[in-house]
């Protein structure tokens, strides 16, 4: 049992507050020809700057998600040189993305000279030991993506770095690092579970967002 | 073993033979004393033309002597050391008692096995010149060299080890890979591992890579958390004694190394660690004061001691000592022994073979196990071994 569509269907929402909700998602993840189609069907005002920002931003993300880790770098510290400089964990991230770039391609001795000159100083630092080791431990193999640390190769990887650097971009930016969207599904989410656990037998299944989207 | 009282006596002995010493030389001192003046007095009268009563000089020094009494002097501390000293020695016999026959038995020894235990211990030690002389005055050079042979091979690597030279033990290990893992040693990845370092220290980046790619890969499932500590250390080439891992380069690592080789290799062999003489020598150690003091307590039962089964007391050995699993038998409380082994019964429990018997009268009759509702019959009772 659901919960009773008689609890909800009345409350009014502003169809203004829904177009900006999608907006700044799509906005967030740099949909840019999206945003433009948006605006124009739905007449929602334009945020100042956004375009401009938009485009360094995708190219950013773009190169951090096909693992160009030095020009994302390079990117990032034109648009705000001190995002990296203030983030050590990112810059760690984004170095090593292109360490695991260079095992990729079979560069060994360039992945140990960069390893050592790049990463090394991070070593230092007991919370960076572990992840260094990591992907230090990708050298051993001559196929490394048959090793156990296969993970670290993956678009999942990159992709959680890019979104990572995305947000710092936009914290940077003054704007919100998650999207509105993100947060109101969250929130619903975790609304439903409390409201499940209040009423214990009698509660509705968990919720589901994919059940929710199908009904 | 409780030495404090036997140090005690001894600071004791110590203390009055120094006070019987310095007492003995002032008394000599004094004596000489006397004599330097008298001979000066002599002297002087010689060279003044000085006409002098010698037997008066002389008697007086017989009454200083007689004054001075060094005798009754050195007496009292001489008596006194003589009491501590007698003292100690009896002490020393109470707690090291030199006669331990009285805690063994006369059995026959098989001289071949003897000699083998004893010319084994010399090779387990790596003293081979010892052992060849002893089989050869014992008469068996012929077995000499069948028993030194696996130890001289040992000992070569062992020795290498010692120049921080890991060649050997390596074809050692690559020889015995699947025995060595078989029974679930890393002896062959701390091996490498350490050959690794040794690469790395000397500098050469690129050859440590190569090396962790041909030989250390192969234990990234098993051992990832030691694979990905060394593959770290690559980013400290040259400086490895500045970096988190300078562990790795501590010399006691190689000492640590060539035990646990040892240890390996004397497991192939089917041999223990330890030489069996050696553990034989520190149990009987171990074992010996109580059975002494046993022995002296029934000193005159000698006779039913020699005819005992088993030993008149318990006798605790530390657990190094404990190769066997021993079993008791929860009904009779006895320990198993040849005669008397353990049996297990078809319900799983385990009882020893003479309360099986007296439980089925002989194997004549169908009884309940104590520990659960199953029938057993002893006929179908098997024999355990441990």
């Amino acid at each position: 049992m659901d919960l009773d569509p008689r609890q909800y269907e009345n409350l009014a929402v502003n169809d203004n507050d829904i177009h900006n909700i999608v907006l700044s998602y799509l906005i967030h993840n740099c949909y840019k020809e999206s945003v433009e189609s948006f605006i124009a069907c739905t007449g929602a005002t334009q945020p100042a700057d956004y375009l401009e920002d938009m485009d360094k931003r995708k190219r950013i993300f773009h190169f951090a998600l096909e693992g160009n880790a030095l020009k994302a770098i390079e990117l990032t510290e034109q648009l705000a040189k001190d995002i990296l400089e203030n983030n050590k964990d990112l810059q760690f991230d984004l170095l090593s993305l292109h360490f695991v770039e260079l095992v990729c391609s079979r560069k060994c001795t360039e992945a140990l000279e960069f390893a050592q000159t790049k990463l090394g100083p991070f070593g230092k630092e007991p919370k960076y030991m572990e992840k260094l080791e990591d992907f230090m431990a990708l050298l051993a193999y001559k196929e490394p993506e048959k090793s156990p640390m296969f993970h670290l190769l993956s678009l999942e990887y990159r992709q959680q770095v890019a979104d990572s650097l995305n947000r710092a971009i936009l914290a940077h930016l003054n704007l919100p690092s998650y999207t509105a969207m993100e947060r109101l599904i969250q929130q619903a989410t975790v609304v439903r579970q409390c409201l499940s656990q209040e009423a214990g037998k009698d509660a509705p299944p968990p919720f589901s967002l994919k059940d929710f989207l199908r009904s | 073993m409780e030495l404090s009282t036997i140090k005690d006596a001894f600071d004791r002995v110590t203390k009055k033979q120094k006070l019987s010493c310095s007492k003995t030389q002032e008394a000599i001192d004094q004596i000489r004393q006397e004599i330097e003046s008298v001979l000066d007095t002599l002297q002087s009268a010689n060279n003044t033309d000085h006409e002098l009563d010698y037997k008066t000089v002389l008697n007086e020094l017989k009454a200083s002597f007689l004054l001075i009494a060094p005798l009754s002097q050195m007496e009292g501390t001489q008596k006194e050391l003589n009491v501590a000293l007698t003292k100690y020695g009896k002490l020393l016999e109470k707690h090291f008692n030199p006669d331990i026959s009285k805690a063994y038995r006369n059995i026959d020894i098989d001289r071949h096995t003897l000699n083998q235990i004893i010319a084994n211990h010399f090779y387990h030690q790596g003293l081979f010149e010892i052992g060849d002389h002893f089989m050869s005055v014992v008469g068996e050079p012929e077995s000499a060299a069948i028993m030194k042979f696996p130890f001289v091979e040992m000992y070569q690597i062992l020795e290498a080890m010692q120049n921080q030279n890991l060649e050997p033990a390596l074809n050692w290990a690559s020889t015995n890979g699947d025995k060595l893992a078989q029974s679930g040693s890393d002896i062959v990845l701390k091996l490498h591992s350490m050959q690794f370092v040794k690469v790395l220290q000397n500098g050469s980046r690129e050859e440590a890579l190569h090396y962790a790619r041909m030989h250390l890969s192969p234990f990234a499932t098993s051992h990832m958390t030691d694979i990905q500590k060394l593959m770290g250390c690559l980013l400290w080439t040259g400086k490895l004694d500045r970096s988190p891992y300078h562990a790795l380069l501590s010399p006691s690592n190689w000492d640590k190394l060539a035990e646990e080789l040892k240890r390996q290799f004397c497991n192939l062999l089917g041999q223990s660690y330890n030489s069996p003489l050696s553990v034989t020598v520190a149990a009987g150690v171990q074992v010996l004061p109580p059975l002494l003091k046993f022995m002296n307590v029934m000193a005159g039962k000698k006779n039913e001691w020699q005819s005992m089964n088993q030993l008149p007391v318990p006798v605790e050995l530390d657990r190094e000592f404990q190769f066997h699993s021993i079993f008791v038998c929860p009904v009779s409380k006895e320990q198993a022994t040849e005669d008397n082994p353990p049996m297990l019964m078809s319900c799983g429990h385990v009882l020893c073979k003479q309360s099986i018997l007296k439980m089925s009268k002989n194997s004549t009759k169908v009884f309940k196990c104590p520990y659960c509702p199953f029938d057993i019959d002893a006929a179908q009772c098997k024999q355990l071994y441990f």
